[in-house]
C-alpha cells in the first residue's frame, strides 16, 4: 500500500510511574494503519497491546508518561489536550470494548445513548439523532431495530450489545475502528457474526479496522497484518497470510502452537513453553529469553532490533525459527 | 431413607472404553431445572441424560445460556435440579440431605472459571488448599500439612504455598483452584469455563496440569466449555448442548469428523482459522441470529429457528437423541448424514487434512 498512513506510531513509550518501582508497559512502538486495512495487534495479557491503543486515544490515567508520536491524519495525538482530543475521538478513532455490560449505562435506553453518541459529535435535534439511532442499529443487523431502541442493556443478549457498542462506535463515522478483546467474550457463533459484520462496515465505510486479541488465531483468521507484542515491544509483524507457515519468531511460534485445534488427537499434550512474561524490571536482553527455547548468549547479551528481514516481515531475533517449521 | 440406585435405563456404552465393563460413574437422567421468574420459567436444562465412565472425560460444549452451566451446578445439587436423577458412584445425590449429601460429594469436585471469585483474597494458597482437608475434618495438622505439599507440588505451585491470591497470577490462581478440587482425592471434577479467561500460554499449561492429573490418578472430568477445539481437545466423548437439550453426543474425533446436528456442523464452522471456516471464506457458514429466549422454547427441536434445514416435522415433533453410528447420537429429524446430503458441505470435507 503506497497511500498515507491514517495513523502513523513512532516510537510509543508508555511508562507508569507510582509507587515503587517505573514500569515500561510500551517500550517504543511503531507501526502504520490504512485506510481500508484490517491491522492486528496479538499479545498476552500485560503485553502492553492495550495500553498502546490506549494512549492513542488518551484514555489512560495520568499515572502514565506518554512519549513518541501517534498521528491521525498528519495531527499529533500525543500530547494534545482533552478538549482537542475529544474532537478526534469519535470522528477520527472510536473503540469498542471487550465488555459491553460495562460500557453501557444500565439505565438508559439503548436509542438514547446511541442518539447521545450522535449529538455530542454533530448538530441534529433529538429527533434526527434518534432515527440515526435506529439506522445504526439496523446497520449493525439488529433485528427490530426500533424495538431494541426502546430497550434497556440488561433486555439485551451479549452479541446484541456488543452490536450497540459498535453502533455507537460507528456513530460519527469514524476513520479508524479499534475493537480491543470486543469478541473475546462473545459465543465462537456470535464472534463469528461480530467479526464478519466488522469487515462488511469496514468495507461499506471505507475504514481502517484494528484488532487488539490474545488469540493469534482469530487475528489470523481476519486481519490483513498482525504485529505480535511481548512485554512491551513488537517481536514481530507479518501479513496475516504470511505468518502462516513462515512464523520467525519463537514466541509467535509458542503462541500458535498453544492453540487448541480441533485437529489435534484427543489428550495430547500441547506444546508449552514455562514461565511467564517479565513484570517490572525487563531483563538485559531479549525479554523473551528467560522463556525461549532457543536462547543463547547473545539473547542474553543485547535485545534484538526489530528489523525488516524480509520484504513485509519484520521480527525481534538473533536466532530466528525456520521457515515452515512453525 | 438410604440412597439406593433405582434401576435405569441404560445408556449405550462408548464401545472403545476399555472400562465398559466397570459400571458408569456419572449417571444422569432426564435432569431438569427450571427457574420461576417474573416473566416466566426459565427452561434452563430440559430432559438431559448422559453417563460419565470411570477414566473418561466428557466435554460439553455449548453457547452462553445453553444451560451448561446451570447442568453443572444441578449435579452438584447446588441448587437442586427440578427433576431427574444424578446418579454418582450408584447413589441418586438428589434423595440425599445435609450430612449425606456432603460426604456423597466428597469425591465430585468442581473448577470454575475466575479463579480470583473462588479464592479469599486474604487466605495464604497453603490456608486456601487445607480448607477442603479441614471442612472434611481430614487427618491431623501433620498429615494436613504434608497432603497440602503434596497438591501444591502436582499443580507445580510449591514455592507459592506464602503468598496471597493477589500475589498470583490468572493462571496459577486457577491452579489453587485446581489443588482445592484434589485435595479430596475426588473421583470427578467438573470444570466449568476452567480455563476460558486464561491466555492462551497459560490456558495451554493448565490444560496439560489436567492431563497429567488424569493420567496419574485415574480421575474423569466433565469439561464444559463454549470453545469446541477445547473441548475437543481434553475429551473422549463430547456432548453439544442447545438451549437445554443435548442435540449429539459422539467420541469427539467422530463429532468433529462427521458431525451430524446441523448447529454442531454450525459450531465448527466458527471455529477461526479452522478448515472450514477457511473454505468458506467468512461468508455463508454462521448461523444467523440469536439462541432463542428459554422462557418460550421454540416447539419441535429447539434448534428449528436458527436451522437451514428445518421442516415442518421440526416444529410439529421433538426429535429425540437416537444412535446412527456406534456410540453416537443425534437428536434431529434430518441428520447430516453422508449419504443423504449430497448438496451438503459436510459429505466432502470427510478426511481433508485441515491444518
Amino acid at each position: 500500500m503506497k497511500a498515507e498512513a491514517l495513523l502513523q506510531v513512532q516510537d510509543l513509550r508508555v511508562t507508569f510511574t507510582g509507587r515503587g518501582q517505573p514500569v515500561h508497559a510500551v517500550d517504543g512502538v511503531s507501526y502504520r494503519v490504512y485506510a481500508g486495512q484490517t491491522l492486528a495487534i496479538v499479545g498476552e495479557s500485560g503485553s502492553g497491546k492495550t495500553v498502546s491503543c490506549r494512549a492513542v486515544m488518551g484514555l489512560l490515567p495520568p499515572s502514565a508518561m506518554v512519549t513518541g508520536s501517534a498521528r491521525i491524519q498528519g495531527t499529533e495525538l500525543i500530547g494534545l489536550s482533552d478538549d482537542r482530543l475529544r474532537e478526534h475521538r469519535g470522528t477520527d478513532v472510536a473503540m469498542v470494548f471487550q465488555d459491553p455490560a460495562r460500557s453501557l449505562n444500565p439505565t438508559m435506553r439503548v436509542g438514547a445513548q446511541i442518539a447521545e453518541a450522535v449529538r455530542s459529535h454533530r448538530p441534529v435535534s433529538k429527533a434526527q439523532a434518534r432515527q440515526q439511532a435506529v439506522d445504526l442499529l439496523r446497520l449493525v443487523h439488529m433485528a427490530l431495530p426500533e424495538r431494541r431502541c426502546a430497550e434497556y442493556p440488561h433486555q439485551l443478549s451479549g452479541g446484541m450489545r456488543q452490536r450497540v457498542m459498535i453502533a455507537i462506535a460507528l456513530a460519527c463515522r469514524p476513520r479508524l475502528l479499534i475493537a480491543d478483546e470486543a469478541t473475546t467474550a462473545l459465543d465462537v457463533t456470535t464472534q463469528a457474526q461480530i467479526m464478519e459484520l466488522l469487515l462488511e462496515l469496514q468495507a461499506e465505510l471505507g475504514m481502517a479496522l484494528m484488532l487488539i486479541s490474545h488469540d493469534l488465531g482469530l487475528a489470523a483468521a481476519y486481519a490483513d497484518e498482525v504485529i505480535v507484542m511481548y512485554a512491551g515491544r513488537i517481536v514481530e509483524q507479518a501479513p496475516a497470510a504470511r505468518l502462516f507457515g513462515h512464523v520467525r519468531m519463537p514466541y509467535t511460534q509458542a503462541l500458535f502452537e498453544a492453540i487448541p485445534r480441533l485437529e489435534r488427537p484427543a489428550h495430547s499434550l500441547l506444546p508449552v513453553i514455562g514461565g511467564q512474561p517479565p513484570d517490572g524490571a525487563m531483563p538485559t536482553g531479549c525479554s523473551f529469553a528467560p522463556r525461549c527455547r532457543r536462547a543463547a548468549d547473545d539473547c542474553r547479551a543485547a535485545a534484538p532490533p526489530l528489523a525488516e528481514h524480509e520484504p513485509g516481515h519484520r521480527w525481534a531475533c538473533w536466532h530466528p525459527v525456520k521457515p515452515g517449521a512453525a | 431413607m438410604t440412597a439406593e440406585a433405582s434401576p435405569l435405563p441404560q445408556a449405550a456404552r462408548p464401545a472403545a472404553l476399555p472400562e465398559a465393563a466397570k459400571p458408569a460413574l456419572l449417571q444422569i437422567r432426564d435432569l431438569v431445572r427450571e427457574f420461576r421468574t417474573r416473566t416466566g420459567t426459565v427452561h434452563a436444562v430440559s430432559g438431559v441424560s448422559f453417563d460419565v465412565w470411570p477414566g473418561e472425560t466428557l466435554g460439553i460444549v455449548g453457547e452462553t445460556g445453553s444451560g451448561k452451566s446451570t447442568l453443572a451446578r444441578s449435579i452438584l445439587q447446588a441448587p437442586r435440579p427440578t427433576a431427574g436423577a444424578v446418579v454418582f458412584r450408584g447413589t441418586d445425590l438428589v434423595t440425599l440431605r445435609g450430612a449425606r449429601l456432603l460426604q456423597a460429594r466428597r469425591q465430585l469436585q468442581m473448577v470454575f472459571q475466575d479463579p480470583f471469585g473462588s479464592l479469599d483474597p486474604k487466605w495464604r494458597v497453603r490456608d486456601l488448599v487445607a480448607e477442603p482437608l479441614v471442612a472434611y475434618k481430614t487427618g491431623d495438622r501433620n498429615a494436613r500439612r504434608q497432603r497440602v505439599g503434596e497438591l501444591l507440588e502436582m499443580v507445580g505451585l510449591a514455592q507459592h504455598g506464602g503468598r496471597r491470591p493477589r500475589e498470583l497470577s490468572g493462571g496459577q490462581a486457577q491452579r489453587v483452584a485446581i489443588a482445592r478440587a484434589l485435595a479430596l482425592s475426588p473421583a470427578l471434577i467438573i470444570c466449568d469455563e476452567a480455563v476460558s479467561s486464561l491466555d492462551v500460554l497459560i490456558q495451554a499449561q493448565v490444560l496439560n496440569l489436567f492431563e497429567r492429573l488424569r493420567a496419574e490418578l485415574g480421575l474423569s472430568y466433565l469439561f464444559i466449555a463454549h470453545d469446541l477445539a477445547l473441548v475437543k481437545q481434553v475429551s473422549d466423548r463430547v456432548a453439544v448442548m442447545h438451549l437445554g437439550k443435548l442435540c449429539e453426543v459422539g467420541p469427539g474425533e467422530a463429532v468433529y469428523r462427521q458431525p451430524l446436528h446441523p448447529y454442531t456442523r454450525a459450531l465448527l464452522d466458527s471455529v477461526p482459522g479452522s478448515a472450514q471456516a477457511q473454505a468458506q471464506a467468512r461468508a455463508t457458514a454462521t448461523i444467523r441470529g440469536e439462541p432463542p429466549s428459554p422462557v418460550h422454547p421454540p416447539s419441535g427441536c429447539r434448534f428449528r429457528t436458527r436451522c437451514p434445514r428445518a421442516a415442518q416435522r421440526c416444529a410439529d415433533e421433538e426429535p429425540g437423541l437416537r444412535e446412527l453410528a456406534t456410540g453416537h447420537s443425534v437428536a434431529c429429524h434430518f441428520p447430516l448424514v453422508p449419504m443423504a446430503c449430497t448438496p451438503d458441505r459436510s459429505a466432502e470435507k470427510i478426511g481433508e487434512t485441515p491444518r
